[in-house]
């Protein structure tokens, strides 16, 4: 685990530096544009944060086994964290380049409505009060659910309305149109940064409620039924 | 805590006894070295019990002994973490082929408390897809001394009416294999007695029964064979021929005061 | 399957007033939308359909609480898996009847909600129908299942919610864009993207009809 942060600190440094550095002031939006290098790769993450549940959902649901539940809970939490950083980064840049804090636009709609979604699945583990292993199966089903959803909702928010331009970076034919190579390097660097940092966020996290079923653990050890009755 | 295995009485089979009859006793559902874990929580351990036609076991435990999620594993509801069940011989969807033969009852009353006690069980008789549901109601009703309270809610029933509609609910499609738990609670005498009677002829036609309880003086009405469950495990399994209430106490507090 | 649902209405019948709490609620919601928005006429059109589908939707929510509160409240769900019913049966029955008593609320507000919006309903009355009919059944399916992922939670009334209507979000849109086309009439400017979004809310049905009867087996086998 120490290992794991040390070195999500030190491609952070790596990161940081390359983004102020390294990276080349963009023409026409100027300083504001480096917060691309940001809000990318956290959009990335949080949308990477959605397939582990789904993938670790699909698992628990398949052989009822803890960990899987465990990974499935870190993600969607780890997740609505990345979501919140990419609205508020969006948010930030679209003051500063569109001069307005937010438009209905596409793709950050449908990061609002995915922050809503992993919202409810941490609710609905939170607020259940039935046996944890029935909890755990509804939040594995909702946790699939969801994610299926996801691209259906993105569809139909399309559908509603477009006004982003087409997403920069991975435009069909031409990968990296409009970026320059430094600029393409300083995004790959910073994506490594975030992926790291998801990977030890989940990881923690995961710990912990490894912990917490510990101590749940504890109070149910056979023979000691009618005391936790 | 439970680390040191005390002397335990040795585990006998289930039902080991060749009466001239032996070939009657087909086994209906046989739970193999079943265990229930709920992550770390071990609610089951290994246990393994025969349902016979026939023949009733009485399920004795202390509270919290995992009585309940035995029945609830038995009656398909709970799929096993280990071990699996096997039903007229056969392991292939247990728990779906179950289905038609189980007759449960639970702590609940698995009953709609606005629907009238008539309504409840003829939705349930249409449910196993028996003709005449409604034939079907009025004889269970009459069975269990309901018959002038067919068209009342069940909400307004008292605790063991409430309980009488549930047992005559549970024996609707006269199950072969029936699994009650607790069934006896908040019954009256007369109650208590319909039961019995009821219990005593399903058995006679060849059902099996599984009935976990705390009175010591039933087992030995209608179950030939009892089963000890503590901390999960399977303590005791043996017949309880001529055993009083007094001998089976006193077999219950010593092997649950060996399992602390 | 249709005993199950026979046993449902009447279950319902038991509780009459509850059927209406929700077509109050719902046009309750409308005529706070028009105070609210204060609108013109011709902003009705393209309002009001937003307003009668979001109005719809909360209502719908109301209702699926109940659809697996009698099941709770003596476990009577225990009793149904026991018997010698499909999962599947089981869940499509408890979700037909979700989508009979909302369809029951539309039927009863639509009309209402056309008259004070002063918009046409009976020129568009064949179509409007099958809109509201993918819509009301892919709301059901997912609430149904959603009811019963929520039946152990605490705050139930208000977790519902949360977790239904982002969901059912591509339905929304599609209901509302679909009814301001069909309002607009053939001579609209969009009129042909209205077979779009009827195939949009098909989709949606199918894909969490399967889905749903899939997540509804896991969760009830403990």
């Amino acid at each position: 685990m120490i290992p794991l942060v040390i070195a999500t600190a030190a491609a952070f440094l790596v990161a940081l530096g390359a983004i102020a550095l390294y990276a080349p002031l963009e023409a026409v939006q100027g300083v504001a544009q480096k917060i691309f290098y940001i809000h990318v790769p956290l959009a990335w993450c949080a949308f990477v944060a959605v397939g582990v549940l789904l993938v670790s959902s699909l698992r628990f649901l398949r052989r009822s086994e803890p960990r899987h539940d465990r990974l499935a809970r870190a993600a969607a939490e780890v997740g609505i964290v990345f979501a919140t950083l990419v609205l508020v980064t969006g948010s930030l840049w679209g003051k500063a380049v569109w001069g307005t804090w937010w438009t209905w636009d596409g793709r950050l709609t449908s990061t609002l409505v995915l922050w809503f979604l992993l919202a409810g699945y941490v609710l609905l583990r939170s607020l259940s009060e039935g046996p944890p292993a029935r909890t755990a199966r509804a939040a594995a089903v909702l946790g699939v659910i969801a994610a299926v959803d996801i691209p259906i909702i993105h569809l139909s928010v399309q559908w509603w309305r477009t006004l982003h331009p087409d997403p920069v970076v991975l435009r069909a034919g031409d990968i990296g149109g409009g970026l320059t190579p430094r600029m393409l390097t300083t995004l790959s660097i910073s994506l490594a940064a975030f992926s790291l940092l998801l990977v030890t966020l989940i990881a923690l996290r995961r710990r912990i409620a490894e912990a917490e079923d510990e101590v749940e653990a504890l109070w149910h050890l056979p023979g000691r039924g009618d005391l936790a009755a | 805590m439970a680390h040191a295995p005390a002397p335990v009485p040795p585990l006998r089979p289930a039902a080991p006894a060749p009466s001239p009859a032996a070939t009657a006793h087909v086994a209906l559902l046989e739970l193999e070295r079943v265990g229930k874990a709920f992550g770390r929580r071990v609610a089951l351990r290994d246990v393994s019990l025969v349902l016979r036609r026939g023949c009733g076991i009485a399920l004795l435990g202390p509270n919290g002994a995992g009585k309940t999620t035995l029945l609830r594993v038995a009656a398909g509801l709970m799929a096993p973490t280990s071990g699996r069940l096997v039903v007229d011989g056969s392991p292939r969807a247990a728990a779906v082929r179950l289905r038609r033969k189980v007759g449960y009852v639970g702590h609940q009353g698995l009953l709609y408390d606005t629907l009238t006690a008539r309504q409840n069980l003829a939705f349930f008789a249409r449910l196993y897809g028996a003709g005449g549901a409604e034939r079907r109601s009025r004889e269970m009703l009459r069975r269990f001394g309901l018959e002038r309270h067919a068209e009342r809610r069940v909400a307004s029933f008292s605790r063991g009416m409430r309980q009488r509609l549930a047992l005559a609910r549970a024996l609707l499609h006269a199950p072969d294999i029936l699994l009650l738990d607790e069934p006896y609670t908040g019954l009256d005498a007369e109650g208590a007695q319909l039961l019995n009677r009821e219990l005593a002829g399903l058995l006679e036609n060849g059902a099996a029964l599984l009935l976990a309880t705390h009175r010591f003086e039933v087992p030995l009405a209608l179950a030939a064979d009892v089963a000890v469950l503590a901390g999960g495990e399977l303590r005791h399994a043996g017949p309880t021929t001529g055993m009083g209430a007094h001998d089976l106490a006193s077999l219950y507090d010593r092997v649950v005061a060996c399992s602390r | 399957m249709l005993a199950l649902i026979a046993k449902d209405l009447l279950l319902e019948w038991r509780h009459k007033e509850q059927l209406a709490a929700p077509a109050v609620f719902a046009l309750l919601a409308a005529t706070l939308f028009v105070f609210a928005v204060d609108p013109t006429p011709a902003e009705l059109t393209r309002l009001g359909p937003g307003a009668l589908w979001v109005s719809f939707l909360f209502a719908g929510t109301l209702g699926l609480g109940k659809v697996f509160a009698p099941e709770e409240r003596d476990d009577a769900l225990t009793a149904l898996l026991l018997a010698p019913v499909d999962r599947t049966a089981l869940f499509l029955a408890k979700a037909a009847s979700a989508a009979l008593f909302m369809g029951f609320m539309e039927a009863l507000m639509t009309p209402v909600f056309f008259a004070l919006f002063d918009l046409p309903l009976l020129p568009i009355l064949g179509r409007f129908v099958l809109v509201a009919g993918l819509a009301t059944a892919g709301f059901s399916l997912l609430g149904t299942l959603l009811g019963f992922l929520t039946s152990r939670a605490s705050a139930r009334e208000l977790l519902l919610p949360i977790l239904a209507l982002p969901l059912t979000l591509p339905l929304l849109i599609a209901a509302a864009k679909a009814t301001r086309i069909l309002l607009e009439g053939p001579a609209g400017p969009r009129f042909a993207d209205l077979h779009l979004w009827l195939t949009l809310m098909l989709a949606f049905d199918v894909v969490f009809g399967v889905l749903c009867c899939w997540g509804f087996e896991r969760v009830v086998e403990e």
